[in-house]
C-alpha cells in the first residue's frame, strides 16, 4: 500500500506544463537548477546539484511512502524512476534513492509544525569514482522501482507532520544530471514513532 | 619632512565625553588618546606593544581612573579595533569583576600634562598570522571617525599554534595500519595547516584569480571565500586539537562496499571516521591520498565544514567541472576541500609581494646647481609571491615642497630578487638643502608598503661655478 502525494499520477500533465513553464523561465539563464524543475515549493528545496548543463530526457521520479512500515515507526520510502522518453537512460544509482541502503544526504526533509529542516545522520562515504558496470540502464518506457528504508539517517517523532522532496541528483555516464519530474510527499508521523 | 612623518603611526582621538569614569568610551572632557607604535613590523618574538598618551587639553585636572585604560597594568578590556583582512579579530584578553576603586586606582593629569601607558596586545588578541593589521582605538559611534591616521604594522611569520596535540583512538586496526594511519594523519594535519596558511597569506586583491582556489572551488566571491577559511581552519584545528577516532573495520555497515571505498563518518560524530579497503591501498599523499582522505573525512563533520559528497564529483575531473559550473556547490564538495589541501598537481595560491629599498644613493652629496648627477640604488622583493613591474620614483623637497621629480620602471620581481635602479636628474636650480625621497610603487597585494619609500641623507646643492667647466669637476665630491 502506498501513501501518494498529491502530485501523483493523475497531476502528470500538471506537472509537465509546469516544468515546461519554469524551463521557459530559466531559458535565458546559463544554469537551470534542479529546484527550479520540481513540482513543490523550490524554497525547501537543497540546491544538490545545479550543474549547467543538464541532459534532457522525459524521466519521471515518484517518491512514495510505504504506509505498512509507516505505521509500524518505519520510514520506508518507494522510489519509482520512469523512463518517459524513446532513448535509454543509463544513470548512476549512488547518492540516491536507488541505493540498498542511504549513503547521502539526498533529502530535503521539513518539519512543516517546527519550520525546521531535518538534519542529516546517516554516513556519509568517499568511493572509488564509478566503473561503467556501476551504471544501471532504463530502457525506453521502463519503470524501475525501489524501496529504502531511511528511518535511521533523520530523526523522526511521533506526530510530526513532514514534508519530503527529493533534493539529489541522477547522473550520466558523463556525470551530467538528468532533468527529473518530481513529486513531493506529506505525511504526519503516527504514534509509533518515537516520542521526542 | 613628509618622509619624517611616514615613520610616526599616531592616531589622534579626540574624546568629548562627560566626567571621570573608567571605560574607554567615558573618558572625560578635552582628554585626548594618543596612541602609537614604535615598531611597524613586528617578529614572533617581539611583544606588540602598543604606547597609549592620554593629554588633558583642558584647563582643570583630570582624575583618570587607570582601570580598562592602558595606564592600567595590562589589558583588561577591549581598547582596541584590530583588522586583519578587512576583519575585526575578537579580543581573547580578560574581564574583571574588581571592588569599587581607591585613590591608588586613579592617576591626576594636570592641565597640557600628559600619561603614557604600554600596553602588549600579544594575549590579548589572536595575532598569530603573517600579514599586515590595521589598529585603531576602541570607541563609539562617531569618535572613532576622527582617529586622523590609521596605524598599521606587520607581523612578518606565522606565530605557531601550540595546542595540545592529542593521541588518536584506534579501534579494529592492525599494527601496520596503526601506524600508517598515524603517519598519514601528520600528513593531513601539516596540509590543512599549510593550506589555511595560504587561505590566509593570499592578498584580499588577489584572491580573485588566484589559480589554486578556482581549481576547486571556483570563482571567487568574498562570501565564498570566508566559507573556505573557516571550513578550512577548523579542518586543521581538529586535526591539531581533537582526539580522531580510527576505525579500521568498515564491513558491517549497509550499503558500503569496503573494496570500493575509502572511509565513510557519520557528520553527527566528530570526529570519529571508519577506513574502508581504498585507504590502505593509497599512498599517503598526493591526490586522493590517506592524508588527503582525513581532510576529506574531517570536513564532513557538522561541527566543521557540513560537506557533502557529490556522485558527480567523486574524482578531480568531476570536482574540476563542479567548480566551473556551480561553485555554490563547490564550496560543500567534501573533495574540494581534499584535493585544495593535497595541491597535487601544484597550484599557485598568490602569495603578497613585499617590495623594499636594500640600498639608495645619491651619486653626488655636494652638486653644484644644475649639475646632472644620479640616483642609485637597489630594490628587493621581501616577500613570499612574485612582483609584477613597478615603477621608481625620485623626489626632491625644499622647505617649500617637491621641486623636482624623475622616475624609472622597475622590472617584475621574483621572490628575493634584487633589481639595480639609476635615476638621472639635475641638481635645482637654487643652492640650498635638499630633501631626496626615493619610493617604489605599490604592487597589488604588497604585504608591507611601510618600506616602500626611502629618504636620502640631505641633499647639499652649491651654488653653480661658471668660470671653467672642469671646476666644477675638480671640486665634485
Amino acid at each position: 500500500m502506498f501513501y501518494r502525494s498529491s502530485a501523483g499520477k493523475g497531476s502528470v500533465a500538471k506537472l509537465a506544463i509546469l516544468s515546461f513553464l519554469l524551463l521557459t523561465l530559466f531559458a535565458c539563464s546559463e544554469t537551470v537548477d534542479l529546484k527550479a524543475q520540481t513540482s513543490v515549493n523550490a524554497q525547501d528545496v537543497k540546491s544538490n546539484s545545479s550543474v549547467s548543463e543538464k541532459v534532457s530526457n522525459e524521466l519521471v521520479l515518484d517518491l512514495a511512502v510505504d504506509q505498512e512500515y509507516l505505521d509500524s515507526g518505519q520510514l520506508v520510502l518507494i522510489a519509482t524512476l520512469k523512463n518517459g522518453s524513446t532513448n535509454e537512460v543509463s544513470f548512476l544509482p549512488w547518492a540516491n534513492p536507488f541505493e540498498k541502503n542511504v549513503t547521502a544526504d539526498f533529502l530535503t526533509i521539513v518539519d512543516l509544525t517546527a519550520g525546521v529542516e531535518l538534519p542529516y545522520r546517516g554516513i556519509m562515504v568517499k568511493r572509488m569514482p564509478p566503473k561503467p558496470s556501476d551504471y544501471q540502464s532504463l530502457a525506453p518506457q521502463q519503470t524501475i522501482s525501489n524501496t529504502i528504508d531511511i528511518t535511521s539517517s533523520y530523526t523522526f517523532c511521533a506526530d510530526q507532520k513532514l514534508k519530503i522532496v527529493y533534493s539529489g541528483a541522477l547522473y550520466n555516464q558523463l556525470s551530467k544530471p538528468y532533468a527529473l519530474e518530481l513529486n513531493s510527499l506529506e505525511m504526519v508521523l503516527p504514534d509509533a514513532f518515537p516520542d521526542c | 619632512m613628509k618622509t619624517i612623518f611616514k615613520y610616526f603611526f599616531i592616531a589622534t582621538l579626540s574624546i568629548s565625553l562627560i566626567g571621570v569614569a573608567h571605560a574607554a568610551a567615558e573618558l572625560p572632557d578635552n582628554l585626548h588618546v594618543i596612541a602609537s607604535i614604535e615598531q611597524t613590523s613586528f617578529s614572533v618574538d617581539d611583544n606588540l606593544m602598543v604606547s597609549v598618551t592620554y593629554h588633558n587639553f583642558g584647563n582643570q585636572t583630570i582624575s583618570l581612573l587607570k582601570w580598562d585604560t592602558a595606564l592600567n597594568n595590562g589589558l583588561t578590556e577591549d581598547l582596541f579595533d584590530i583588522e586583519f583582512n578587512d576583519q575585526k579579530i575578537p579580543y581573547t584578553g580578560v574581564h574583571v569583576k574588581r571592588l569599587a576603586p581607591t585613590r591608588s586606582d586613579f592617576v591626576q593629569i594636570a592641565p597640557g600634562e600628559s600619561a603614557t601607558g604600554k600596553v602588549n596586545l600579544q594575549g590579548s588578541y589572536p595575532i598569530n598570522f603573517k600579514g599586515r593589521y590595521k589598529i585603531a582605538m576602541r570607541n563609539s559611534g562617531a569618535l572613532a571617525t576622527k582617529l586622523q591616521v590609521p596605524i598599521t604594522f606587520n607581523l612578518n611569520a606565522d606565530r605557531p599554534i601550540i595546542q595540545a596535540k592529542r593521541p588518536a583512538r584506534f579501534q579494529n586496526c592492525s599494527t601496520s595500519q596503526t601506524s600508517s594511519i598515524d603517519a598519514a594523519l601528520t600528513s593531513a594535519e601539516r596540509i590543512a595547516n599549510a593550506a589555511i596558511t595560504d587561505l590566509r597569506g593570499t592578498p584580499v586583491v588577489l584572491r580573485a584569480t588566484a589559480p589554486r582556489y578556482r581549481e576547486w572551488f571556483g570563482s571567487y566571491s568574498a562570501g565564498r571565500y570566508s566559507q573556505i577559511e573557516l571550513g578550512m581552519e577548523r579542518i586543521a584545528s581538529a586535526l591539531s586539537s581533537q582526539t580522531i577516532g580510527f576505525d579500521c573495520d568498515c564491513s558491517g555497515q549497509d550499503g558500503v562496499d569496503p573494496n570500493n571505498t575509502f572511509a565513510f563518518v557519520f557528520p553527527n560524530d566528530p570526529y570519529n571516521m571508519t577506513l574502508c579497503g581504498v585507504f590502505f591501498q593509497v599512498a599517503r599523499e598526493g591526490t586522493d591520498s590517506k592524508s588527503g582522505t582525513i581532510v576529506h573525512e574531517i570536513s564532513h563533520f557538522n561541527v566543521v565544514a557540513s560537506s557533502d559528497d557529490f556522485a558527480s564529483a567523486l574524482d578531480q575531473r568531476g570536482s574540476r567541472r563542479l567548480a566551473s559550473s556551480s561553485p555554490t556547490s563547490a564550496i560543500r564538495n567534501a573533495n574540494a576541500f581534499e584535493y585544495f589541501a593535497e595541491n597535487t598537481p601544484f597550484l599557485q595560491m598568490p602569495l603578497p609581494a613585499d617590495l623594499a629599498f636594500i640600498s639608495a644613493r645619491s651619486s653626488k652629496l655636494r652638486p653644484f646647481a644644475g649639475q646632472s648627477m644620479m640616483i642609485l640604488g637597489v630594490i628587493s622583493n621581501l616577500g613570499d609571491g612574485s612582483a609584477p613591474a613597478s615603477v621608481t620614483n625620485v623626489t626632491l623637497i625644499d622647505m617649500a615642497g617637491v621641486i623636482q621629480t624623475a622616475e624609472t620602471a622597475v622590472s617584475p620581481l621574483n621572490a628575493g630578487e634584487n633589481f639595480d635602479f639609476e635615476i638621472n636628474l639635475k641638481a635645482p636650480g637654487a643652492p640650498g638643502e635638499y630633501v631626496v625621497e626615493v619610493c617604489v610603487a605599490q604592487v597589488a597585494g604588497e604585504s608591507n608598503v611601510n618600506n616602500n619609500c626611502t629618504a636620502l641623507t640631505s641633499l647639499l646643492v652649491r651654488e653653480s661655478v661658471a668660470i671653467t667647466p672642469i671646476l666644477p669637476l675638480l671640486l665634485d665630491d
